[in-house]
């Protein structure tokens, strides 16, 4: 509730801007973050033992062909000249090129980008929806047995690790109950799509990717919907208390307008800061799982590319999962606006 | 489906051009293809046929390969791929690592004078590259231009090392007729065994110091083995499909329609996918996993000797390791049988060399040579003055200091249990291993770069078929990164300074063998085991050879059982 409070308050200090001006500022006063972030990433990685030409190592490798190879790779050059060169490379839109896997770094993530995003906002979607739904439902029952069995459900998917609830779906939905690939209660355990997928029309396409969706998102919403789930129930139940409430109630209104538009209303700035903060899990929260279920994304990506130390590829992630969280953080600001009346960036003063 | 190429954008890979390309190469090479393929396929009706669904095999890894190109990519997926795929070779290996011809259609050598040869290979004239361009001895020159020219960075140059470099030691007599020349030496057709030939038409503009990282290998490869290419998704998968124009000769059009190599990074979801049949293949699988898959009516394992080798590298620059009866001893401490049993389920040999089962020099006679005997290693280590001083269970020299090595590896679950097992082991005799787990790269880091940050190191490698241990073991490589054990002996210099020359396999036995029992002696390593290869097929598939040559070695004559042909 404290960040709600925060945030009212620089709403308050943001009435004097019209709205582009204030995005425009906050983007630029966000160039730091956005420089200074990747920046970091590339001295530490450069200054990590191992470069990605190891790749390169093998037995019976002559050494001057090992120079050569760093030459050519432009590994032999001085840490500020590479630095500098990825930067006006990154000015110009050219990612670079990943040693470690073969191809320019544009074309990785403009392969692995959109298959993260899919998963990821499906999954935070989710857990929105469940996370709220469920945090009303217990708010509206405190201390009941279902508010008890609820908050224990919520905390046990909460704690639990995406790595082992993601094995054990594996294992449930790929070996225990069903053995082979057309069986009933068989979901695919990897990957985005069948063998042959290609072949399918475009309705058994969709059903074949939405098959392929389902554990990945059950693995990573569960996890999340309960943080949420905990959350929302915890600012309804403050709210739900509030005199206003009280007196909304006192006028006679149903108990679904009274929870939904003045209560949830309420309660929703606390969860638009945790919206905001979330974005960028829609990169970085994904790592496991993908890495579980096959999924060709972002976080197995960037995973190997800092195992072989692939700078570019890295650097590029790096750079994205900043601009998600300055973008997370902006998109925050402004649903302030929505959801208070109170608070409107660059609307006219009256 | 043969017209379909490309899938993720081939077409539009603009940014990796080299200079002074006008037009984008991937979508060049890759148009060529669609339209020789669709000319083609109309004539004589390639895939399958009737309008079914392609007949689709899948094999499944947990690690992504490198790609097509030679001068690239050299891991050993992408190796495979280059030389039995979608590449290929002049010539191959048999079942019992005899070359045969491939490419070539047959050889010839001739001493030509100061100390040299000739070896002349006469090359197939119904091979054509994907794109309908005929498969010649100038690509085989380029390959070999290429592949010596300092520039391009080669990773295995030193395939060639005994041959000519560069212009000098190529010639193209005429489109099917290329000599080569170079110092006489054994296993001189290995390197062409390995090295897949590239295509000249496609890349020779392209600068050698830029061929490494230039898109055909993984965006655009245009092969002329019996799968061509057909999309790339990074670290998900790679389709091929077959290449209806292969040679009848050397097996024909595949009769599998596509095949999927799939990266799937989770062991329980491979397993997974294997046991529900969405995964043909299972490449390397663990023991652990191996034994849930046996006994099933409709999966197999397959069991094969593989090359690999495993030892632990102990860095004689310290003084503690540098004493040769203290390595004699860890050697005797470590009970291998058991070690070998207990990680691998007893599938594999265990090695007192670096010559693995499958090379003709392996000798099994040296199996016992260094067997386990703890009161022989507590002897061994009080003669070189460790003595368990204070009755810690820890031997002290007379300074006092403790006999303790530091292992250090990078972690993955074979390492880990090897890495426990030893130190348990070696306890017994007092010697205490710190057990230092490391990241894979600054492991590398540290066991190669010239500083050494290593006491004892855990190391695995995948030897090549024609073996050669200089930069192992020879003095003047104890400064180059495999020189790990920093071992300078003059005895096993000559030894490795002949061996690579001899060309007489008998002799070579004799020699191999003289080499291996010094370097039992010395111990700059202790050799653990070389594991054997679990592969995992299931029953769909008919006519899979795995052997050490590798999983793909005859992928073109896979077949599936008609009643099991995969809809999509």
């Amino acid at each position: 509730m404290d960040s709600g409070g925060s945030c009212r308050n620089g709403g308050g200090h943001l009435k004097e801007l019209p709205l582009l001006s204030f995005v425009v500022r906050r983007l630029l006063g966000s160039l730091p973050l956005l420089v200074g972030v990747p920046t970091l990433v590339f001295l530490a990685l450069s200054l990590a033992p191992g470069d990605v030409a190891s790749v390169y190592l093998r037995p019976g490798i002559p050494p001057e062909t090992v120079v050569q190879i760093r030459q050519n790779l432009g590994l032999d050059e001085p840490l500020h000249v590479r630095y500098v060169r990825w930067l006006s490379s990154l000015a110009r839109g050219d990612l670079g090129y990943s040693v470690a896997h073969g191809v320019s770094v544009r074309r990785l993530l403009a392969t692995a980008l959109p298959n993260t995003l899919l998963l990821g906002s499906l999954s935070l979607g989710l857990s929105f929806a469940l996370g709220i739904l469920t945090g009303i439902f217990q708010a509206l029952r405190p201390h009941t047995v279902l508010d008890s069995f609820l908050s224990g459900v919520s905390l046990f998917f909460y704690s639990v690790p995406p790595f082992w609830l993601g094995t054990m779906l594996v294992l449930m939905f790929g070996v225990w109950l069903g053995s082979s690939a057309e069986g009933l209660w068989t979901l695919p355990v990897s990957g985005m799509f069948s063998v042959g997928h290609e072949f399918l029309g475009p309705w058994e396409k969709a059903f074949d990717r939405l098959r392929h969706l389902v554990l990945p998102t059950l693995t990573l919403t569960a996890v999340l919907t309960g943080g949420v789930a905990r959350f929302v129930r915890a600012a309804m139940l403050e709210v739900l208390g509030e005199d206003y409430i009280l007196a909304a109630r006192a006028r006679g209104l149903s108990e679904t307008r009274v929870v939904l538009k003045h209560a949830f209303r309420n309660a929703l700035i606390p969860l638009i800061t945790l919206g905001g903060l979330s974005l960028p899990l829609l990169l970085s929260g994904t790592v496991v799982v993908e890495f579980i279920f096959a999924w060709p994304g972002i976080g197995r990506l960037m995973v190997t590319s800092v195992a072989a130390r692939d700078i570019p590829v890295v650097l590029a992630g790096t750079v994205l999962m900043a601009f998600l969280v300055v973008a997370g953080n902006l998109l925050a600001d402004l649903l302030y606006g929505l959801a208070d009346p109170r608070i409107r960036h660059g609307r006219p003063q009256a | 489906m043969g017209l379909w190429v490309g899938g993720w954008g081939c077409r539009g890979e603009r940014e990796q051009l080299p200079a002074g390309y006008g037009v984008p190469f991937c979508d060049s090479a890759m148009a060529r293809v669609a339209a020789f393929t669709g000319e083609r396929v109309q004539g004589r009706g390639g895939g399958s046929e009737g309008g079914a669904p392609p007949t689709t095999v899948v094999v499944g890894t947990v690690a992504e390969m490198g790609g097509m190109n030679v001068f690239g990519a050299g891991d050993v997926g992408a190796v495979q791929h280059q030389m039995f795929v979608n590449l290929m070779t002049l010539v191959r290996y048999d079942e019992n690592l005899r070359p045969v011809p491939y490419l070539a259609r047959r050889w010839e050598t001739r001493e030509i004078g100061e100390g040299r040869m000739e070896l002349r290979f006469f090359l197939r004239d119904d091979v054509r590259w994907h794109d309908g361009t005929p498969t010649t001895a100038y690509d085989v020159a380029f390959t070999f231009l290429r592949a010596t020219d300092p520039r391009t960075g080669f990773p295995n140059a030193s395939f060639f090392q005994f041959y000519l470099p560069g212009e000098e030691g190529v010639s193209v007599e005429d489109s099917l007729t290329v000599s080569f020349r170079f110092r006489p030496h054994g296993d001189y057709l290995d390197p062409w065994r390995a090295t897949a030939i590239m295509p000249r038409h496609l890349l020779e503009g392209v600068p050698p110091e830029a061929l490494a990282r230039h898109p055909y290998g993984t965006v655009c490869p245009v092969g002329n083995g019996p799968f061509r290419f057909v999309s790339h998704s990074p670290n998900d998968r790679w389709v091929f499909e077959a290449n209806p124009f292969f040679p009848e000769e050397l097996g024909g059009r595949p009769p599998i329609d596509r095949y999927i190599y799939r990266v799937i990074p989770d062991q329980a979801a491979l397993l997974a996918e294997f046991l529900r049949g969405t995964v043909d293949v299972y490449v390397a699988m663990p023991w652990g996993q191996a034994e849930q898959v046996r006994g099933r009516p409709d999966r197999r394992v397959v069991v094969f000797p593989h090359r690999s080798v495993l030892f632990v590298a102990w860095n004689t620059r310290l003084p503690t390791l540098a004493d040769r009866r203290v390595r004699r001893a860890f050697t005797l401490a470590v009970n291998r049988p058991l070690l070998l049993q207990g990680v691998q389920g007893g599938e594999g040999v265990v090695l007192n060399s670096g010559v693995p089962p499958s090379h003709w020099a392996f000798d099994p006679s040296l199996g016992d040579s260094l067997p386990y005997d703890p009161p022989q290693a507590r002897a061994l280590l009080e003669s070189a003055g460790w003595v368990d001083r204070n009755g810690d269970g820890v031997r002290e020299n007379q300074a006092g200091e403790p006999l303790a090595v530091e292992l250090t590896y990078h972690r993955n679950q074979e390492r880990q249990e090897v890495a426990e097992i030893l130190q348990a082991q070696l306890r017994e005799v007092g010697v205490e291993l710190r057990l230092r787990i490391m990241e894979f790269a600054a492991y590398l880091q540290a066991i190669t770069s010239p500083e050494r940050d290593f006491q004892a190191a855990l190391v695995a490698f995948e030897t090549e078929f024609r073996l050669d241990e200089r930069d192992l073991f020879h003095s003047s490589a104890a400064r180059e990164p495999f020189g790990f054990s920093g071992i300078s002996d003059p005895v096993l210099d000559r030894y490795l300074d002949t061996l690579p020359l001899v060309e007489d396999r008998q002799e070579g036995r004799r020699l191999w063998r003289e080499y291996q029992l010094r370097i039992i002696e010395l111990q700059p390593v202790t050799y653990l085991y070389s594991a054997f290869r679990r592969d995992g097929v299931t029953s769909r598939l008919e006519n899979v050879v795995l052997d050490t040559r590798g999983e793909w070695v005859n992928i073109g004559q896979w077949r599936v059982v008609p009643q099991r042909r995969r809809s999509p």
